[in-house]
Parts: structure tokens; sequence; C-alpha cells
């Protein structure tokens, strides 16, 4: 006997999301979902946008890895509301993750939540965790090619980054190529170059894009 | 990797569905190619997943949906596996979509209520 179904299988995870978001919401939160491929420099990136941005607002971090505390010792140098999760075997973090992580953060007074997440391009993308924007971020040195062999990770990008720009003339990137391999995904995205570990004029548009974003919430 | 993940919802959700004293014959599932699922690993995950419960032996039948191709020089709609194929006019800036669906479609279960001791 058949009995039809139809239902979208990760509907728990979107349900527990829907709670996070809401939660969120009324506290005033503004979260950000931060992935990208191992290494591309995301906890770099979350470093220096605390840096950059907490005279101005409070920050709350969640960053998650298979193991260690590593990530989480380094961002909460600059950052004191910072929870290490710690997926064991589980290469993305889901809804639960989240919603665990949150029961240790003071959200008093809290403006940004920034969700780094588990270093892949393929397996957090479909699992919605409650975030405002998700934002997917490649870099110059992991080869020009990855939009194109991981095109969920633009699609559901609401801003996409190339970090490493002070790399570019050291490495082979066609980075014409990355702007029209990224367009054609999605044509509407806005791509911004920049360096974390420099700290330049990339990411200060990259704080000004937040900063937009959380004005245009309110 | 995500399969793994996939398959755990995928139990729970059975389980949400499934007549009650039914046995499970097989599952089918439809995924979106954004979803990147590998059919070998999903059913990999599926079967260490349902490995000692009631489920067990239950075949998992993934279907893997293509991109929907729209091309903006000629205006030809097609499907293809492939997001970044050239359209036939020779235009290569047809844009994918429609493709991040997942989902459980429909279950086959045994026809007889199973009223076995144990089984459930
Ligand atoms: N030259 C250069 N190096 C960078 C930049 N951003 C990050 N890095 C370096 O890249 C390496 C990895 O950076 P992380 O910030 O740890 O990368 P990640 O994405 O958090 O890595 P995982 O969490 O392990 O996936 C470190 O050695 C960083 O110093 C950049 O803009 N330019
Ligand atoms: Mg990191
Ligand atoms: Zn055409």
């Amino acid at each position: 006997m058949q009995v039809q179904v139809v239902e979208n299988i990760l509907k728990l995870n979107d349900e527990l999301a829907g709670m996070n978001r809401q939660a969120l919401r009324k506290s005033g939160v503004f979260t950000i979902d931060l992935l990208g491929g191992p290494g591309c420099g995301k906890t770099t990136l979350v470093e220096r946008t605390v840096e950059m941005l907490s005279s101005e607002m409070k920050i709350a971090v969640i960053v998650g890895d298979l193991t260690t505390a590593r990530d989480a010792e380094r961002i909460a140098k600059f950052c004191p509301q910072t929870v290490q999760v710690n997926t064991g075997k589980g290469c993305h973090l889901e809804a639960h993750h989240v919603r665990q992580a949150m029961g240790k953060i003071d959200f008093s007074g809290v403006d940004l939540l920034i969700v780094e997440n588990v270093g892949n391009l393929v397996c957090p993308v479909g699992f919605d965790l409650g975030q405002d924007v998700k934002v997917t971020m490649f870099c110059t040195t992991e080869g020009v090619d990855k939009p194109a062999k991981y095109p969920y990770a633009v699609d559901a990008a609401d801003v996409v980054l190339l970090n490493k720009m002070d790399l570019l003339q050291y490495v082979q990137f066609e980075i014409e190529q990355f702007r029209s391999d990224v367009k054609r995904l999605k044509p509407a995205v806005e791509i911004i170059e920049c360096s974390a570990l420099k700290g330049d004029a990339g990411m200060k548009r990259w704080t000004g894009w937040i900063k937009e974003r959380m004005a245009a919430r309110k | 990797m995500h399969e793994v993940s996939i398959a755990t919802a995928l139990v729970e959700q059975v389980r949400r569905h499934i007549p009650a004293g039914r046995k499970l014959i097989g599952i089918k599932i439809e995924a979106g190619p954004f979803q990147s699922i590998d059919p070998e690993a999903m059913d990999m995950a599926w079967v260490s997943v349902i490995d000692a419960t009631e489920l067990e032996g239950a075949k998992l039948f993934l279907t893997t949906l293509p991109y929907q191709m729209t091309c903006p020089k000629c205006a030809r709609k097609w499907e293809s596996a492939d997001a970044f194929e050239k359209c036939t006019c020779g235009s290569q800036e047809a844009v994918p979509s429609g493709s991040s669906e997942l989902r459980l479609v429909s279950m086959e279960v045994e026809d007889e209520a199973n009223v076995e001791a144990g089984r459930y």
C-alpha cells in the first residue's frame, strides 16, 4: 500500500529555526549565518568585524566546529559573549545547536549575533538556523571554480564575500570569471571583495552592509 | 556528509506518518540538484540509521530533480543536471532555478496490518 506524504524532510529543523528566529527578533537581535569552506577566513572575519563594530553595538558570537574550542578562544579575545558548539560528526550546524548555544548567551542589549558555521560549502546551506541573513564566503586561494562547484551556497546567500584579496596577485584567480559565475547563479547578489586579515576598504564595505541590513529591518 | 542528518530526519518523519502497525517496505524521496546529495552516501546513511530498528530492511528511492534553465537571450526553457549548461542558441548566460527541494514523497507499507508481537 502506498502512503502519499509530500513533506519537506527538514521540517522539524525548519520549525525549530522558526522558533529561534522569533526569539531573536523579539530580543531585537540581527543574526548572520556565516558559511564558507575550511580555512577561507571565517574566524578572521568575525574577529575583525567585532573589532570594527564593537564601539557601535553589542555583539555575540556562536561558532561551530567538529571539534576544538580554538575558534572561540580566538574570538573571545574580541568578544566576551562567544559560545563554541562542537558538532562531533556533524558537518554543519542545525537549528537545535543554535538553540542550545542561545541558552548560554545573555541577550540583553545584544544587537548582532554572528554564527560561524562549520567550514563546509555543501552541508550547512540547507539547514535554516533562524538567521536573518546568510553570508557565503569564498577566498582567492581556493580556486576560482568554487561558486560553480557549490551553486547552492551562492543561491542561498544574501551577500557573497571574496576574502584574501591581499593574496590575489600571488595566485591564479581570474576574478572576472568569479564575478560572472556568481552573477549567473544569483544575478542580484552583491559581491564584497575584502581582506579580513588586513582590514581593508572591503571590510568597511562589509561592516557597512551589516549596518544597512540592520537598519532596514528596524 | 549531510546525508546522515537527512537520513536521521527521515526516520523521525517516517515514524510520524506511518499507519500504526504497518511495516515499511520503502520510501521515495526527491531532492533538487542544489542539495548535492550523493546517492550512494544517501543509501549508506539510510541503511545505517535504520539498522536494528523496526524500519530495518526498508529501501530508499532517491530522485534527483534537474535544474530548470531559462535563457535570457532566446527565452528557451529546458531541464538540465548541469547548472552551467550552454543554451542551444550559444548563450552561456542561462539562469538555473527551482532547485533546492528536499522532500519525502511517499512510503510503501505492507498491506496487512502487522500484529506480530515485538514488531510494534
Ligand atoms: N592573507 C590572508 N590570510 C587570511 C585572510 N583571512 C584569513 N586568513 C588566514 O587564513 C587562515 C585560516 O583563517 P581562519 O579565519 O581560521 O579560517 P576559517 O574559515 O575560520 O577556518 P575553519 O573555521 O577552520 O573552517 C589563517 O591562517 C588566517 O590568518 C586574508 O584576508 N588574507
Ligand atoms: Mg573558523
Ligand atoms: Zn538561448
